[in-house]
């Protein structure tokens, strides 16, 4: 158990895969294992599949994660370093898909991870089955920015306990990706018994709500939550831009494809999105709308018939 | 046809001697045998003058011989699946042997949205349509013998076919109650609220006689006990591992408890309306679809989300759509114009029947004969069977056939 998700950024995608730790860990290498990771055939051959119940192995390797961690820690070290604002790296469940083949092995994989603390789920703000996975570290990370920026405005000194709690105690209670009001109410009440001078308030909450921690749920009967990374804004702008983007470059070629060695080679630029084709690529594979075939001249993507 | 594809026993005794697979050898064989279900050349149900979409079907479960089709003018057919009505160059041809329809006294006006055969005796059989009728007919006379009047369009009808005790017709319909009609003393026996918005699809447990699952518009899945006033559980799909408590104690949603707490009215089974609901053979897994182009399996007993994921599973009902599940752990969803064919433990896509030209509505098992019915908007009904071992009906579909006879 003693592996560390948030290590240093050159360290973690040498530990990407496991066929990553048998080769030189110099950067060549590792993109060439990112190339080849998005082909099933190839992900299939060297991410192998773990029994459903362990996430980690038997063999007494201790920190080599499981096939869906190592997919995530894989997909962080390629997530794009944004110029303007401190984005923490987003991973979408469908990319999860593009990867590991065995969607069932996915979902059951990551149910395990959100509930020992690894990652954290959250709903993406559109469509039915969408979610984002953040890794643990990074989002307590995104917590100590928000109690930063808070503190920095509040007067009041206890103003940043709310995040501390948000932190410890909420976090470790719910797994879910959403908190109903009086749950949270609750676990507010219990903390501020170890402190009694700070009643709860509803502040507490809008606290938590100005600084992008929780959103409101939007389509609930009952009031609640959903859990949020407050620097995500511009990444959820992007993934239905990007995406729509992208169908649009293959609606515009013949037979709606592109080979893969032409879509990466840097010539399509997308314009409405600072993800770069190649998280997109994955997205829309892993939901299906794109298709990889293997040909003769190497993989190639065709839309789906009926896509999007 | 590929004559390779035929499922041949030998391997199988070959691996049983040799003591390879014990006794899961007979199940194994099954399941890639009806693995291999495809479009049946020789068997045809003629649905030519029964009107134009089917939108359910079902096999009576005494001897697995009558198979009802409930129609989009109001129309039920009965079809005998076992004696061909008349055998035309190697296709037997099924007719309708009978039928109700809008010009029958008491017949429905609209849409046949659920038909279901009394599961102890196929004399009697139930529908439910749009015209918010529920009729119980009597199959040897194909008269009417009770109406229930239900107020509001029926999505769906249901009878348990473990009960002893009672023979409760639960029928959901546009509003957002399940009502349960008892044909013993002709009237409406119970009430079950909880739901938020049209109930689509239920069906009875086949472990308990008591226990009915419905799916509603809202997306929740509940569980309800008719002994028992209230919803005995709700399907929660962020619900997966019964081991852990979800909430931190004190405000913990305990499956198998009343729902009385505010904090679990909030529990969905779906992102979207739910269309259909099918127990497993051995009653002991859920498995449920919905238009969130989802497909979810439920453990019956702790009511966890098993988190097998069917990937496709492409939805877009504007109402109930029919499952069936094989003996065989295989599940059949359809999908749009094609039914697909899933792994019900692993999720893995078996296979694709094509054959129907428009959407859809409504499929069921045969488990005697091990074929599969489907019925779409083309108005047609569809055989999928096994490769038939018979040679002469092997080879109908070749031109030698043909230039032989003439």
């Amino acid at each position: 158990m003693g592996y560390k998700p948030n290590e240093a950024g050159g360290e973690s995608s040498a530990r990407e895969s496991r066929c990553c730790r048998k080769r030189k860990r110099t950067s060549e290498t590792c993109e060439q294992a990112a190339s080849a990771a998005i082909l099933p055939s190839s992900a299939s051959e060297k991410v192998t599949c773990n029994g459903l119940d362990s996430i980690w192995d038997d063999d007494g390797d201790a920190d080599v994660p499981c096939d869906t961690l190592a997919a995530i820690l894989l997909l962080k070290s390629q997530f794009p370093k944004f110029a303007s604002a401190h984005v923490h790296p987003v991973v979408l469940k469908s990319q999860l898909y593009s990867i590991v083949t065995d969607r069932t092995i996915v979902d059951r994989e990551l149910d395990s991870l959100r509930h020992s603390h690894k990652i954290r789920w959250l709903r993406l703000p559109f469509g039915t089955d969408e979610y984002a996975v953040v890794v643990m570290e990074d989002y307590h990370e995104e917590i100590n920015d928000a109690k930063r920026r808070h503190c920095s405005t509040a007067e009041n000194e206890h103003a940043g306990r709310v995040f501390d709690c948000f932190k410890e105690q909420i976090l470790s209670s719910v797994v879910d990706v959403k908190v109903s009001h009086a749950d949270l109410l609750n676990l507010l009440q219990c903390w501020s018994d170890s402190t009694p001078d700070q009643p709860v308030e509803e502040e507490q909450i809008s606290a938590l709500l100005g600084a992008g921690l929780l959103t409101r749920m939007t389509t609930a009967r009952l009031q609640g939550y959903h859990f949020a990374v407050p620097s995500a804004g511009h990444v959820v702008a992007s993934i239905t831009k990007g995406r729509r983007e992208l169908i649009g470059l293959f609606k515009k070629r013949r037979n709606s494809e592109i080979a893969e060695k032409e879509l990466f080679s840097g010539k399509y630029k997308l314009k409405q999105s600072k993800l770069g084709v190649r998280f997109h690529t994955r997205d829309l594979v892993g939901k299906g709308i794109l298709h990889q075939i293997r040909s003769t001249v190497g993989t190639v993507y065709r839309l789906a018939k009926g896509g999007e | 046809m590929p004559s390779g594809r035929r499922a041949s026993l030998v391997p199988d005794v070959h691996a049983r001697e040799a003591g390879w697979r014990g006794a899961r050898w007979m199940s194994d064989y099954k399941y890639r045998k009806v693995a291999t279900l495809d479009f049946s050349n020789h068997k045809v149900i003629e649905t030519e003058g029964q009107g134009q979409g089917v939108t359910w079907l079902d096999v009576d479960p005494v001897e697995q011989r009558y198979l009802l089709a409930g129609h989009a003018n109001g129309a039920v057919a009965l079809y005998d699946v076992q004696v061909p009505s008349k055998v035309d160059a190697n296709t037997r041809i099924h007719c309708a042997q009978s039928g109700v329809d809008r010009r029958t006294p008491g017949g429905h006006q609209y849409l046949v949205s659920g038909v279901t055969w009394y599961p102890i005796d196929t004399g009697l059989f139930v529908s439910g349509s749009f015209d918010a009728q529920v009729n119980l007919w009597d199959t040897n006379r194909m008269e009417l013998a009770c109406q229930f009047e239900m107020g509001s369009r029926v999505y769906g009808v249901a009878m348990s076919p473990v009960a002893s005790t009672h023979c409760l017709v639960a029928v959901g319909t546009e509003g957002p109650h399940v009502k349960l009609c008892d044909p013993g003393c002709g009237a409406c026996t119970h009430t079950l609220t909880g739901h938020r918005d049209s109930v689509w699809a239920l069906h009875w447990s086949l472990r308990n006689e008591y226990q009915l699952v419905t799916g509603g518009v809202d997306g929740e899945l509940r569980l309800w006990d008719t002994r028992r006033s209230g919803c005995l559980s709700m399907f929660d799909q962020h619900y997966t591992q019964r081991s852990r408590q979800q909430m931190p104690s004190g405000m913990a949603w305990l499956p198998g408890s009343s729902i009385t707490n505010q904090t679990a009215t909030n529990v969905t089974a779906h992102d979207g309306a739910i269309t259909g609901v099918v127990p497993t053979p051995n009653g002991l897994h859920w498995l449920s679809a919905a238009t969130d182009s989802r497909m979810r399996i439920w453990d019956a007993m702790y009511f966890t989300n098993e988190l097998v994921n069917y990937p496709g599973s492409y939805n877009r009902s504007m109402k109930a759509r029919q499952l069936a599940v094989s003996d065989t752990d295989l599940v059949f969803h359809p999908s749009g114009s094609v039914v697909q064919v899933f792994d019900v433990a692993t999720g893995d896509l078996q296979k694709l029947l094509r054959g129907h030209m428009d959407t859809i509505n409504c499929c069921t098992y045969n488990t005697n004969t091990q074929e599969l019915y489907s019925g779409g908007n083309d108005g047609s009904t569809i055989v999928w069977g096994l490769l038939e071992a018979d040679g002469n009906i092997d080879s109908a579909g070749d031109g030698d056939q043909w230039s032989d006879e003439d």
